[in-house]
């Protein structure tokens, strides 16, 4: 089932007079369950198709539909309702919310989105925490954990109001190899275990090589869309 | 959750944090100690004065009250008639000849006004007794004249005066009695003797002043109207005064105002900085769903949190403070005593602790808190969170 899919999408950005296209009327698919990466150097549009498939921004033209709905038309509330309780973030950078510890950064994501009793939440959270092997660190704040352990409280995040699809920007940026590897494999595991879809931004070569599907840009336009590509840049 | 984040994002940075709540906290507490002081010192004023002057009522012969000032000497012109009293038996009153004479020590004359009225009916009406520093009730002398003129209990003086029929008078009296009660202008130069031999002393058997206690039923009031005499509530009596202590309130309910303005521009600039600081942090509350209006919840929350203890700090110190003085008084320097001699303050300022007020002062700082939010609240919604979370 097609869980994404982009029609004929162009995004130009303004600044001032003059006007930059990032994306030039491209067309895509993603398969639901796919673990799939849009690859491509620096500022070839990468991140601008992320974010409009995440419902951070709007298309200047063209169509996404999100499992069956077209987000292209949504004003900005509902676009701000869709990414609550459809969308999972993993940034490079992590951002997690300094001020709450790793459970309360969890809970946080978990409140905006689902009605839960405080038992269900604490049992749900705890699963989610164990499953990603972080439960001991669950009291402290983000600045007392390394990036490894940082991003995958910010994985916890993105998986915890089970979305329909994690979008991940260049996650594993931030890390070194040994702790990026481990942190895909977690990735790849929730994939294959759970069926989430999972959407990378990366020119990460590892990445690339464990995507089952590679959408290949280059100067806002597609280059590439093939499955189980095994090619890098 | 979004009230636990508010919270720890206030303490964020407790320096910062802790010099916004000190503004705050320090124009909460200069508004309700300036306001409690300023409400207890008019209360206080009203309170002297209506036991030692006033009473409820002053009735006066039609004319001089609105003349008072430009009359003082000449109270014996304005005698009340006779049938007034007739209406007033059925009322708790006091009756008394009220005028000006001098007192002379020999080389110098010092000018008195002197009250005379029923000694038991004053006691009653006044506790005089109770404000007696020396002797008892009959001749008694006020505190600074006694002070100035170096009369003690015993002493002989001599009373000088017009009569009623323009001619001059003097006896001599010897004091019985020296009092203080605080009442700046009746403490200065009051001699208080009887009515009977005020009455004698000015050479008539009417009298000029009444000092009544209760309410006058509208009836008696026309009837007294009709017979040429005034009735004055001890508010209108206190006019002045009342009106000199409600400025003073305005001009410290101003310049709290200043202050809390400053405090507010110092919550706007915290905010601000906060806000900057958190672009990132914010940008992926957005990514997370939350709405414009949720952001600015949530800032317009850290605002009135911040509000809300800077605000209970001077609260409780202000308030504590208030009571405090409220209880025990404040001392007057004898200088700041001379210099407000119009002010019957006695020697002792007590505040006045209206717990009612006092928090409306506190919901006034948070709502001055959460306004000055307002603007960093909606510089937060404006952000692009492509643009911050990738900066």
């Amino acid at each position: 089932m097609t869980i994404v899919e982009g029609k004929k999408i162009t995004k130009i950005y303004k600044h001032g007079k003059v006007e930059v296209k990032a994306i030039d009327d491209i067309n895509f698919k993603i398969e639901s369950g796919d673990f799939a990466v849009i690859a491509g150097p620096s500022g070839s549009g990468k991140t601008t198709i992320l974010n409009i498939i995440g419902a951070m921004d709007s298309v200047t033209c063209g169509k996404i539909i999100i499992n069956r709905q077209d987000i292209s038309i949504l004003n900005k509330d509902e676009r701000a309702d869709f990414r609550r309780d459809k969308i999972g973030f993993i940034f490079q950078n992590y951002n997690l919310i300094p001020v709450l510890t790793v459970y309360e950064n969890i809970e946080f994501a978990l409140n905006l989105c689902e009605k839960h009793s405080a038992l269900e939440k604490k049992d749900k959270i705890d699963k989610l925490l164990n499953e990603l092997g972080i439960f001991q660190l669950k009291d402290r704040r983000p600045s007392e954990l390394s990036g490894g352990q940082q991003q995958r409280v910010a994985i916890a995040r993105a998986l915890i109001k089970d979305p329909i699809l994690v979008l991940a920007d260049e996650p594993t940026a931030n890390l070194d190899t040994q702790t990026g590897k481990e942190v895909l494999d977690l990735m790849v595991k929730i994939n294959l275990e759970k069926k989430t879809t999972f959407i990378f931004s990366s020119h990460d070569i590892m990445i690339i090589e464990k995507a089952r599907k590679v959408i290949r840009i280059r100067d806002g336009k597609i280059e590439g869309d093939n499955y189980d590509s095994k090619d890098g840049f | 959750m979004i009230v636990k984040t508010a919270f720890r994002n206030v303490f964020r940075h407790r320096i910062r944090s802790a010099l916004t709540l000190a503004s705050l906290a320090f124009g909460i507490f200069f508004i309700i100690v300036g306001i409690g002081l300023n409400i207890g010192m008019e209360r206080r004023i009203i309170k002297i004065m209506r036991e030692t002057e006033t009473g409820d009522y002053k009735l006066y012969k039609k004319g001089y009250f609105e003349e008072k000032y430009e009359n003082i000497d000449d109270r014996l012109d304005f005698l009340i008639p006779k049938e007034a009293l007739s209406i007033l038996k059925k009322y708790d009153h006091s009756s008394r000849l009220v005028f000006s004479g001098v007192i002379t020590d020999g080389r110098y004359d010092y000018p008195v006004r002197i009250i005379g009225g029923d000694r038991e009916v004053e006691e009653s009406f006044f506790k005089r007794s109770s404000y007696l520093t020396q002797g008892n009730l009959g001749i008694v002398i006020s505190s600074n004249l006694a002070s100035d003129l170096g009369l003690h209990v015993g002493d002989p003086f001599v009373l000088r005066g017009t009569t009623a029929k323009d001619s001059l008078n003097a006896i001599d009296l010897i004091v019985t009695g020296i009092i203080k009660t605080g009442g700046l202008e009746f403490d200065l130069n009051t001699v208080l003797i009887d009515l009977k031999l005020a009455q004698e002393f000015v050479e008539t058997d009417h009298i000029n002043d009444v000092v009544l206690k209760g309410e006058i039923t509208p009836t008696d009031l026309i009837d007294l109207d009709e017979l040429g005499v005034e009735t004055i509530s001890y508010l209108d009596e206190l006019f002045d005064l009342i009106v000199i202590t409600k400025l003073k309130i305005k001009v410290v309910i101003i310049l709290s105002c200043i202050i809390l303005l400053m405090s507010g521009v110092g919550i706007v600039n915290t905010m601000l900085m906060a806000m900057l600081e958190r672009q990132k942090e914010i940008g992926i509350l957005m990514a997370n769903g939350l709405k414009p209006k949720e952001i600015m919840k949530l800032f317009l929350l850290e605002g009135s949190i911040l509000g809300g203890i800077g605000s209970g700090i001077g609260f409780i110190l202000g308030g504590s403070l208030v009571y405090y003085y409220e209880l025990v008084g404040i001392p007057i320097p004898s200088l700041a005593r001379e210099l407000s001699t119009t002010i019957p303050l006695s020697d002792r300022i007590y505040a006045y602790f209206d717990p009612q007020l006092n928090l409306l002062f506190l919901l006034f700082g948070i709502v001055i808190a959460a306004i000055a939010s307002f603007y960093p609240a909606y510089k937060a919604t404006k952000l692009n969170p492509i643009d911050v979370i990738r900066e």
